[in-house]
C-alpha cells in the first residue's frame, strides 16, 4: 500500500488534507473551550447577552473557519484519489497489454478487470475516506488530551486509561471479527449463488412441474443460514458493544468524578463543564474509523491486487527486442520454427512447454493435437509474442523473432481464437480490427470472402449495425465468420487457427472450416484442433503431450504407426481430449 | 469505435419509481422487526441526549452544593444512561441484521413466487446474466430501505420529537429553535446538496458503468487486440473514462465538502443560538440556573440523530426506483392464459403414449408495437401414440417455438393442440407438463450434484434407477468424473462440455416417464455415433411412448416411424 501511494498520489494534496484536519481539529477544541466560557459567565453571573457577545462572534468566526477547514480536507484528498485513480489506471493497462495479454483469460479475467475497476476505486476510497479517519485517530486523541491535561491533570488519567484500552479492545476483537466477517460474507454470497441458479433455472422447475419446491427450498435455505450467521454477528457486534462503552463509559466517569472535585471545591465550574464536553470528542474519531474501516481493508486488499498487477512480467518478456522489422515477408508464407523452446508460466511450478522442436514449412498448414494442459495454447502465445521462450528460440525463416519488435511481427500475424470478441462498434469497425484505415470496398471483399456478406446485409443496418454491449449480437458461427474476415482483410502471411470452432456445433463447424479453408490457401497455418475431423483437414498433424511433440506427421502415416494419434482420433465422439 | 458515447444501459428503463407505502407493503410481516429496530435505535439516541442532559445537570448541580447526598439521583442517571445506550446499541445492531435478514428472504421468495407465472419468459433476454445480477442488486436495493432509509428515520424523527419536547418544556421557543435547527442539517442541507449534485452523480454512475463494460470487454478481448495492433483503443479508453469520473467526483467532492462545512457551521451556531435563548428567559425566571448548561449540550448531542438522513436519501431514491423495477417485471401479463376450471387429463396407462395432434397452428411474437410476422403459420402435425418421429428443420424455422408452446411457456391463439383428444390449453399446466417432458435449448443445470440435477425429475428415484437413465442416455462419462453421481457439475452444468450437458439433460427427461418425450436439438453436440446411441438408449427407454426428435440434421430420421419437415412455420409430413 505504501509503495502504491508514495509514487502515484500527489504528497501536496494529501498534506493539504492533513493540514485541513488539524485546522479543523484545533477549531473544535477552540470553539468548546469558548463555549464552556459563555455557558460559565452566564451560569454563574446571570449575565445577558452583552457579556458574551464578543466571544460569540469570535466562536462564529472559528466556526467559519472549522467549515473551510472541513471542505478542504474533501476537496484535496478527491484531488489525490483523482490523481492516484488516473495514475494507476494508465499504468495497468500499459502493463496489460506489455504483458502476456491472455493472463487476463478464463478464470483471471474477473480479477484483472476487478482491479482495474473496484479495485483503483478501493485505493481511491482509502485516500478520500480510511486515511482522513486514520489521521484523526492519531491526531485528535492527542489534542483533546492535551487540552484536558492544561485544564485539569487528574482527568485526563482516565482518557489515558481509556484510550488505549479501546484500541487494545479492538484490536482483539477485531482480530476475530475480521475472520468472522469473512465467513459471514462467504455464506452471503453462497446464499446469492444459490438464489441466481433457481431464478436461472426457473424454466426448468416449471417444465418437470418442481417450482412450488423452489420458493420453499429459498426460504428453509435461508433461515438455515441466517440461524449460523446470527451465531457469528452475536460475537461481530460486540466491536460496536465496546466502542459504545468506551465512549459512555468514560462520559459518565468524568461527569461523576468532576462533579465530586466540584462540590469539594478543587474545580471550577467552567473547567469542569469545558472537560465534560470534550471527553466525547476523544472517542468520535474511534467511532469513525469503525465506519471506514471498510475502505481500508478493501484498499488494502485491492493495493495487494493492483501491486501483483504491475509487479514486472518475467525479464524475458516480448519486448525484449523492440528493434525495427527484419523480417518482411518473403513471399506470402513463412517456414516457422520452435527449437529447443521450453516456457514456465510465472507462479507454476511445471513448464507449459520442455524442450520443444516443431517446424511448419512455408504454406503448410499443420494441426496441433492434444490433451488439454499440453501446451497448444502456449506455441500459439509464443507466436503472437504473448510470451517469449524461457530457453530456445522461435525462427521465421532462419530470424530469431524475439529480434523483431513485436507490434511490427504481429502484423503479419492472423490470429482467430476460440470466441473471438464483438467489441462496441459497427460490423465494419469490428471487421477492420486490425486494418482501421481499410476502405469500404476492402472490407466488403473481405467479408463476402468470409462467406459473411449475407449475414451482415440482412442486419438491420448492414455493415454499420452496432456490435457489442447493447447492440447486435451474432451466432457462434458468424462470429467466426467475422473473425475470418479481420484476417482475409490483414492478408497477412501466417494465420493461427486456435480452438476456433471447439464452440460450433458440427453442421456450423463444417461450414466455417469451409470459409477457413479459403484462407489457408497459400499461407503458412497453424491449425491448434478440437475435433479429429477438423485435424484431418491439415496437411499434417503434431501431437502435442506434457511439452513435447510426441508424433508429427500426416494423417496416413500416424494412423499406420497406431501410437498416440490413433488412439486419440478412434476415441468415442470425435473429441479430441 | 467510440466506447464512451454509448448511455449506460442501466440509466435507461422505463418503470416508475414506487411509493413509500409500497416499499413498506414489501416488508410484510417482517416490518415489525425494523419496527423494532428502529424503536431500539432511538432507545440508543435518546440514551445519548440523556446520558449528556444527566452529566450537565450533575456538574451544575454541583457547583452550588457541598454534600455528594443531593445528587445521588444525578450520579444515578449518568451511570444507567451510559449503560443503556451500549446496550441499546448492541440490541439495535443485532435485531436489525436479524431483521435484515428475514426481510432479504421474504423479498427474494416474493420475487420468485412472482416471477414463477411468468418465468421464463420474463427472465429471458439477450443477456440473462447481467439481467439476474441486475434483480439481484434491485432487490438488495429494496432491502436497504429497511435498515437504511425506514430506522434511521423513524430513531431521528423520535430523537427530534424526544428534543422538542424536553427543551420546549422549559420554553417552547427553545424546542421550536432546536427542531429547527435539526430539520436544517439533517433534511435542508443534504436534500439541496443532493439537488445540485444530481447531474454530477448521474454522471459519476453512468461513467462507471461505462468503465465496467469497457473493462469486461477489453480484458476478455485483450489478447485479440494486441494481436489486431489495437492497443491504444484499451489504455485511451480507460484513460478517458478514468479522468471523466474523476471530474465528476470533484465537482461531488466540493458540493460534499462544502455541505459539511456548512453542517458543521450550522452545528455550532445552533448550540450558541440555544445558550442566547436561555438568556432572556432566564432573567425572566423562567428556568433554574442548573438547567442552562443542559439546553446548548442536549442541542449538540441531538445532531446525532439526523446525520444518517443524507445517506438515507440517497438509498430512499435506490430503493424507489429498484422496486419500480422488480413491480414491472413480476406485474408483467403472463405469456400464458390458465385455463379455468382445467379439464381433466386423458386416460393413459403406465408405460404408454399419448398420440399428439398439432392442426393449423399460428404463433407470433408480440413486438413493441404489435406483432412480429408469424413464426408458425398454420402449422400441422399428426402423431400416433407411441410414435417416433423426426421433425427436421433448418434454424429459424420455428422449431424452438413449437416446443415452448408445447412447455405451456408461449400461449397459442390459433389452432389446437390436442393431446389424446384433450386440448393443451385446457389443461392445468402442471397437468399439462406432466405429459410432455422435453430437452429444450434453454434446460437449466442446477449448480449442484448430477444426482440433485436428476431427481428433479422423480424425486423418488433411488440410485440404481438413476444409474439406468445415465446409461440410456449414454452418459458413461458420469463413472470417469471425480465424485460420479456426487460430483458438482457447476453453474449451468459449466464444468461438463456441451455433448455431456446434453446428454445429462436427456438422462433427466427420462427420468420424467411422460407419455410424450420432445428432444429439441438435444444431441445438437454430438457426434453421429454418440447421438445415435443415445436414440437406441431413449428409444428403448421409453417403449410404447411417444417421442419426438427435432433436428437440424437428417441422420436421425433413419429409424424415425415418421418423418416431417419444419419449414418458415410449417410443417410436411413426409411419410417413411
Amino acid at each position: 500500500m505504501g509503495l502504491l501511494l508514495s509514487h502515484r498520489a500527489p504528497r501536496r494534496w494529501l498534506l493539504v488534507g492533513a493540514g485541513g484536519t488539524l485546522v479543523a481539529s484545533l477549531a473544535q477544541i477552540a470553539w468548546i473551550l469558548l463555549l464552556a466560557s459563555i455557558i460559565d459567565t452566564v451560569f454563574t453571573d446571570g449575565a445577558d447577552i452583552a457579556a458574551i457577545s464578543t466571544r460569540m462572534i469570535v466562536m462564529s468566526g472559528i466556526l467559519v473557519l472549522r467549515g473551510l477547514a472541513l471542505w478542504s480536507v474533501e476537496a484535496a484528498t478527491q484531488r489525490a484519489s483523482n490523481r492516484l485513480r488516473v495514475e494507476l489506471r494508465g499504468e495497468l493497462a500499459t502493463q496489460l497489454v506489455r504483458g502476456d495479454p491472455r493472463r487476463g483469460t478464463g478464470d483471471g479475467i474477473g480479477e484483472v478487470t476487478g482491479a482495474l475497476t473496484e479495485g483503483v476505486e478501493a485505493m481511491g476510497g482509502f485516500v478520500t475516506k480510511y486515511l482522513p479517519a486514520m489521521f484523526s485517530v492519531v491526531l485528535v486523541p492527542l489534542l483533546v488530551a492535551a487540552a484536558v491535561t492544561v485544564l485539569d491533570p487528574p482527568t485526563v488519567a482516565i482518557l489515558l486509561f481509556a484510550g488505549p484500552m479501546l484500541v487494545l479492545l479492538l484490536a482483539v476483537i477485531g482480530r476475530r471479527t475480521a475472520e468472522l466477517t469473512r465467513r459471514r460474507f462467504d455464506e452471503l454470497g453462497w446464499l446469492r449463488g444459490f438464489y441466481l441458479d433457481l431464478l436461472a433455472g426457473l424454466g426448468t422447475l416449471k417444465a418437470f412441474g418442481r417450482s412450488a419446491d423452489g420458493a420453499e427450498m429459498i426460504e428453509t435455505t435461508s433461515r438455515r443460514f441466517g440461524d449460523t450467521t446470527m451465531e457469528v454477528l452475536r460475537t461481530a457486534f460486540q466491536t460496536s458493544l465496546v466502542m459504545e462503552w468506551a465512549a459512555t463509559a468514560a462520559t459518565a466517569l468524568v461527569a461523576v468524578e468532576v462533579s465530586f472535585r466540584l462540590i469539594e471545591g478543587h474545580l471550577s465550574f467552567g473547567t469542569a463543564l469545558a472537560v465534560l464536553v470534550l471527553t466525547p470528542e476523544f472517542f468520535v474519531p474511534f467511532r469513525r474509523l469503525a465506519i471506514e474501516y471498510h475502505s481500508g481493508q478493501s484498499g488494502d486488499a485491492a493495493a495487494a491486487a493492483i501491486g501483483e498487477l504491475l509487479r514486472p512480467s518475467d525479464p524475458a518478456g516480448p519486448h525484449r527486442g523492440g528493434g525495427p522489422a527484419r523480417i518482411t515477408p518473403t513471399g506470402r508464407s513463412f517456414t516457422l520454427a520452435l527449437e529447443g523452446v521450453s516456457y514456465t508460466y510465472p507462479g507454476s511450478d511445471a513448464a507449459a512447454l520442455d524442450n520443444l522442436d516443431l517446424v511448419v514449412e512455408t504454406g503448410e498448414t499443420l494441426a496441433l493435437v492434444g490433451p488439454s494442459g499440453a501446451g497448444k495454447s502456449t506455441i500459439a502465445s509464443l507466436l503472437l509474442r504473448f510470451i517469449d521462450p524461457k530457453t530456445g528460440r522461435v525462427t521465421v525463416d532462419g530470424e530469431d523473432l524475439c529480434a523483431v519488435d513485436p507490434a511490427v511481427w504481429r502484423r503479419q500475424v492472423a490470429w482467430i481464437p476460440q470466441r473471438p470478441t464483438l467489441f462496441a462498434g459497427t460490423v465494419a469497425e469490428n471487421i477492420s480490427l486490425g486494418e482501421p484505415d481499410a476502405t469500404r470496398s476492402r472490407i466488403e471483399t473481405a467479408a463476402e470472402r468470409a462467406g459473411v456478406s449475407d449475414v451482415i446485409t440482412a442486419l438491420p443496418s448492414g455493415f454499420d449495425t452496432e456490435l457489442g454491449e447493447g447492440g447486435q449480437t451474432l451466432s457462434g458461427g458468424e462470429r467466426q465468420r467475422l473473425a475470418i474476415a479481420r484476417a482475409f482483410l490483414r492478408d497477412a502471411p501466417l494465420v493461427l487457427l486456435d480452438e476456433f470452432t471447439a464452440h460450433l456445433d458440427p453442421r456450423t463447424e463444417e461450414s466455417v472450416l469451409e470459409a477457413a479453408g479459403k484462407l489457408l490457401e497459400g499461407r503458412t497455418a497453424l491449425l491448434i484442433a478440437h475435433r479429429v475431423a477438423t485435424a484431418r483437414s491439415a496437411d499434417r498433424i503434431a501431437v502435442i503431450h506434457e511439452g513435447h511433440v510426441v508424433e508429427t506427421g500426416t494423417d496416413a502415416d500416424l494412423m499406420n504407426a497406431r501410437g498416440r494419434w490413433y488412439d486419440m482420433s478412434t476415441a468415442a465422439d470425435g473429441v479430441l481430449r | 469505435m467510440n466506447p464512451t458515447t454509448q448511455p449506460a444501459s442501466a440509466e435507461s428503463d422505463r418503470s416508475t419509481p414506487v411509493r413509500i407505502g409500497r416499499l413498506l407493503g414489501l416488508l410484510g410481516a417482517q416490518r415489525w422487526w425494523v419496527v423494532a429496530t428502529a424503536l431500539l435505535a432511538f432507545a440508543t439516541l435518546g440514551s445519548g441526549v440523556g446520558l449528556i442532559a444527566m452529566a450537565a445537570y450533575l456538574i451544575s448541580r454541583s457547583a452550588f452544593i457541598d454534600s455528594t447526598a443531593t445528587i445521588a439521583l444525578a450520579i444515578t442517571g449518568v451511570r444507567f444512561f451510559a449503560v443503556s445506550r451500549a446496550t441499546f446499541r448492541y440490541l439495535e445492531r443485532y435485531v436489525g441484521h436479524l431483521g435484515t435478514f428475514r426481510v432479504l428472504t421474504r423479498l427474494r421468495v416474493w420475487f420468485f413466487r412472482g416471477m414463477e407465472p411468468l418465468a421464463p419468459a420474463g427472465l429471458r433476454s439477450e443477456r440473462q446474466g447481467d439481467l439476474l445480477a441486475r434483480i439481484l442488486g434491485d432487490i438488495d436495493s429494496v432491502q436497504d430501505f429497511s435498515l437504511r432509509v425506514f430506522v434511521p428515520a423513524v430513531a431521528a424523527v423520535l430523537t427530534t420529537a424526544l428534543v422538542a419536547v424536553l427543551l420546549g418544556s422549559f420554553s417552547p421557543v427553545l424546542g421550536i429553535a432546536a427542531v429547527l435547527f435539526l430539520a436544517l442539517v439533517g433534511f435542508v442541507l443534504p436534500w439541496v446538496s443532493r439537488k445540485v449534485g444530481e447531474a454530477a452523480s448521474h454522471e459519476a454512475a453512468a461513467t462507471s458503468a461505462l468503465l465496467d463494460a469497457e473493462a469486461v470487454e477489453s480484458i476478455g478481448g485483450l489478447a485479440e487486440l494486441v494481436a489486431w495492433g489495437r492497443e491504444e483503443r484499451f489504455t485511451d479508453a480507460m484513460r478517458d473514462l478514468s479522468e471523466r469520473r474523476c471530474r465528476a467526483d470533484t465537482r461531488l467532492a466540493t458540493i460534499s465538502g462544502v455541505a459539511t462545512g456548512l453542517g458543521a457551521l450550522l452545528m455550532g451556531l445552533a448550540a450558541m443560538t440555544l445558550l442566547g435563548l436561555v438568556v432572556p428567559i432566564l432573567d425572566g425566571g423562567g428556568i433554574e440556573p442548573e438547567y442552562i448548561a443542559v439546553m446548548p449540550l442536549v442541542m449538540i448531542a441531538a445532531f446525532e440523530a439526523v446525520q444518517p438522513l443524507s445517506a438515507a436519501m440517497e438509498h430512499l431514491d435506490r430503493a424507489r426506483r429498484a422496486a419500480g423495477r422488480l413491480d414491472a417485471l413480476v406485474g408483467a401479463e403472463p405469456a400464458v392464459g390458465v385455463p379455468d376450471p382445467p379439464v381433466e387429463p386423458p386416460a393413459v396407462a403406465p408405460g404408454a403414449g399419448l398420440d399428439l395432434e398439432i392442426s393449423d397452428l399460428w404463433f407470433s411474437y408480440a413486438s413493441g408495437d404489435g406483432l412480429d410476422p408469424p413464426v408458425l403459420s398454420g402449422a400441422s402435425l399428426q402423431v400416433p401414440a407411441g410414435a417416433f418421429v423426426a421433425l427436421l428443420g433448418p434454424s429459424g424455422a420455428g422449431k424452438s417455438t413449437l416446443v415452448e408452446i408445447l412447455q405451456r411457456f408461449l400461449d397459442y391463439r390459433q389452432g389446437s393442440i390436442r393431446l389424446g383428444g384433450v386440448e393443451l390449453s385446457e389443461l392445468a399446466h402442471p397437468t399439462a407438463r406432466s405429459l410432455v417432458a422435453t430437452v429444450a435449448q434453454h434446460d437449466h443445470l442446477f449448480d449442484t450434484s448430477v444426482r440433485d440435477n436428476l431427481l428433479l425429475a422423480d424425486p423418488e428415484a433411488d440410485d440404481a434407477r438413476i444409474q439406468l437413465a445415465l446409461d440410456a442416455a449414454a452418459c458413461d462419462f458420469v463413472g470417469r468424473i471425480p465424485g460420479g453421481l456426487d460430483a458438482r457439475i457447476g453453474e449451468d452444468g459449466s464444468r461438463l462440455s456441451g455433448g455431456e450437458r446434453q446428454r445429462l439433460m436427456v438422462a433427466r427427461a427420462l427420468l420424467a416417464e411422460a407419455p410424450i418425450l420432445v428432444l429439441d436439438e438435444a444431441t445438437a453436440h454430438l457426434d453421429p455415433d454418440t447421438e445415435a446411441k443415445v436414440l437406441r438408449g431413449v428409444r428403448s427407454w421409453h417403449g410404447a411412448r411417444t417421442l419426438i426428435v427435432i433436428s437440424h440434421r437428417t441422420t436421425v430420421a433413419s429409424e424415425a416411424d415418421l418423418v416431417a419437415s419444419i419449414d418458415a412455420g410449417r410443417i410436411e409430413t413426409i411419410e417413411h
